[in-house]
């Protein structure tokens, strides 16, 4: 069983190491694949992941889908690490990016966590902080200076269509900014470290039909750069989006295929019940 | 409205569409066993009641239609839904082609002559083929119903025997032809069981559809590629 690392007397993995480390990635277009195996997620004593393995192909959405309790958005933050913050929460199992195991006692876990971008259900821009420097944020704390961070987040919110609606109010605070905006800001502060995998648990389930649209066309568009992860209960959000589907029951995964065959002929029996919606 | 709710109304809204698609082919069997009474007899009246009644069908086909198209953009039905929804779809477009084809024979009723038909060899041989097609339809039908895929597989057997007589037919109105009293009518018996023929061939189509919606895979059981009666090569 691992337990987090002490990292304090360890020799660190940093970031770019991780990709170091890696074998080659086999994607075409370098993109850099998660390779869940054997997964047990515990809180406590209660097991809520259950031998869970699967691949998040690089350059691929793939939409964790499943009643609620299945254990989606526990298994996205076993990714990147966030699960063992809860007291008491522990795993079992490998979660392997480009072949490093992110569980190693030597991984750095905040620098992980650049790498595995988070994007959350609610819109979480710093409240403190104006639009650029919620962009900046990211990359000043990993040492970045100057013209090189105005730059950056001129590119992140370009990325996200968001540089024409903000370019002449960038000192304004990010909470002034709509829902949808509010969002994809968090989605630019996500992609300015440069991540390689960007996790997005529900993004759009406090979002209007519109403001939810554009930010599928921006997942469209980030999975040229990125290996992405999104959590749903919209069924036809994940029929949008997404490359592949991975359908949780009870804290298992029950059946992953491509978009299309899960939503004209899914092998389970299970994934059927729940997608035409007779469960869930 | 909760979402147990919008799904049992879906379910019904579906049901629903299914048994009037499915009574579609019910009004195909009226149509065809009525043309062939009026080819048997000779009944101009007859078979100008079947071309009026062409619009039933027509019209059938497009409520149905349309209210498929309505469920697909309100409902997004997927997985066996869909298959369903797709499958009601091809098979509304087929009971339209029958449907055309009971026209068809009717049309030749007063184009074959008042007389009394000149060879009952072949006319025999055309009650035998309305016959299967008719029996063809109906096990499309049932097929359908109770999401049969074995019976929807024999319809290709049942379709070769079709296709046979059609050949049949048209042997023994090339020798018919040798005698020019003969010549016009065995023309349009040949054009009558081609009608059949393809009646019978729609009826192969929508037991396509019934194993493409119970397997999720679709197969042509035969195509025009390969020799009259054989089946397609299993992939």
């Amino acid at each position: 069983m691992l337990s987090p690392p002490n990292t304090e007397k360890m020799e660190k993995i940093e970031p770019r190491h991780i990709s170091a480390m890696a074998p080659s990635p086999s994607q075409a277009g370098g993109g850099h694949g998660i390779t869940v195996e054997r997964l047990n997620a515990y809180y406590g004593q209660r097991r809520v992941i259950t031998e869970l393995s699967i691949e998040l192909r690089a350059n691929h959405v793939t939409a964790l889908i499943g009643p609620s309790g299945s254990g989606k958005s526990t298994v996205v933050r076993c990714i990147n690490r966030m699960h063992e913050e809860i007291p008491g929460a522990r795993v079992e199992g490998s979660i392997r990016l480009d072949g490093v195991d992110v569980y190693d006692r030597r991984v750095d876990v905040t620098a992980l966590r650049r790498l595995v971008g988070m994007v959350f259900q609610r819109p979480n821009p710093f409240p403190t902080m104006s639009i650029h420097d919620n962009v900046a944020a990211g990359l000043r704390l990993a040492g970045v200076r100057g013209a090189a961070v105005r730059e950056q987040v001129e590119r992140s919110l370009r990325a996200v269509g968001l540089w024409d609606e903000v370019k002449d109010r960038l000192n304004q605070a990010g909470t002034s900014l709509s829902g949808g905006q509010q969002q994809r800001l968090c989605i630019a502060r996500a992609i300015a470290v440069e991540p390689e995998v960007i996790l997005m648990d529900e993004p759009c389930s406090a979002l209007d039909p519109l403001a939810t649209l554009r930010i599928e066309e921006l997942i469209s568009e980030l999975k040229d750069r990125f290996t992405i992860a999104i959590v749903t209960h919209n069924m036809q959000q994940a029929a949008r989006v997404a490359d592949s589907i991975a359908f949780l029951l009870d804290g298992r995964l029950i059946e992953h295929g491509p978009t299309a065959q899960i939503f004209t002929n899914p092998r389970d029996e299970r994934t059927e019940q729940y997608v035409t919606g007779k469960f869930g | 409205m909760a979402a147990q709710e919008i799904r049992h109304q879906f379910r019904e809204e579906l049901r629903i569409l299914e048994e009037q698609t499915l009574e579609g082919l019910d009004l195909v069997i009226q149509q065809l066993d009525r043309a062939l009474e009026s080819l048997t007899y000779q009944d101009v009246e007859l078979a100008a009641m079947v071309i009026a009644d062409d619009d039933r069908i027509d019209g059938r086909y497009l409520e149905v239609h349309q209210a498929i198209l309505s469920l697909l953009a309100r409902q997004a039905p997927v997985a066996g839904d869909l298959r369903v929804v797709a499958a009601l779809l091809h098979t509304l477009r087929c009971l339209e082609r029958m449907g055309d084809q009971c026209v068809n024979i009717a049309k030749l009723v007063p184009l074959s002559g008042h007389e009394s038909p000149a060879d009952a060899d072949i006319l025999g041989l055309i009650e035998r083929m309305a016959q299967r097609a008719r029996a063809e339809v109906a096990d499309a039908k049932s097929a359908f119903a109770e999401r049969d895929a074995g019976l929807a597989r024999d319809l290709l057997r049942q379709d070769s025997e079709i296709n046979r007589l059609n050949r049949e037919i048209f042997r023994r109105a090339v020798d018919a032809c040798a005698d020019p009293a003969l010549r016009e009518w065995a023309m349009f018996m040949i054009l009558v069981a081609r009608c059949l023929e393809r009646i019978g061939d729609n009826a192969v189509d929508i037991a396509e559809q019934v194993v493409f919606v119970v397997t999720g895979l679709f197969r042509e059981f035969a195509d025009a590629s390969h020799g009259m009666g054989e089946a397609a090569p299993a992939e």
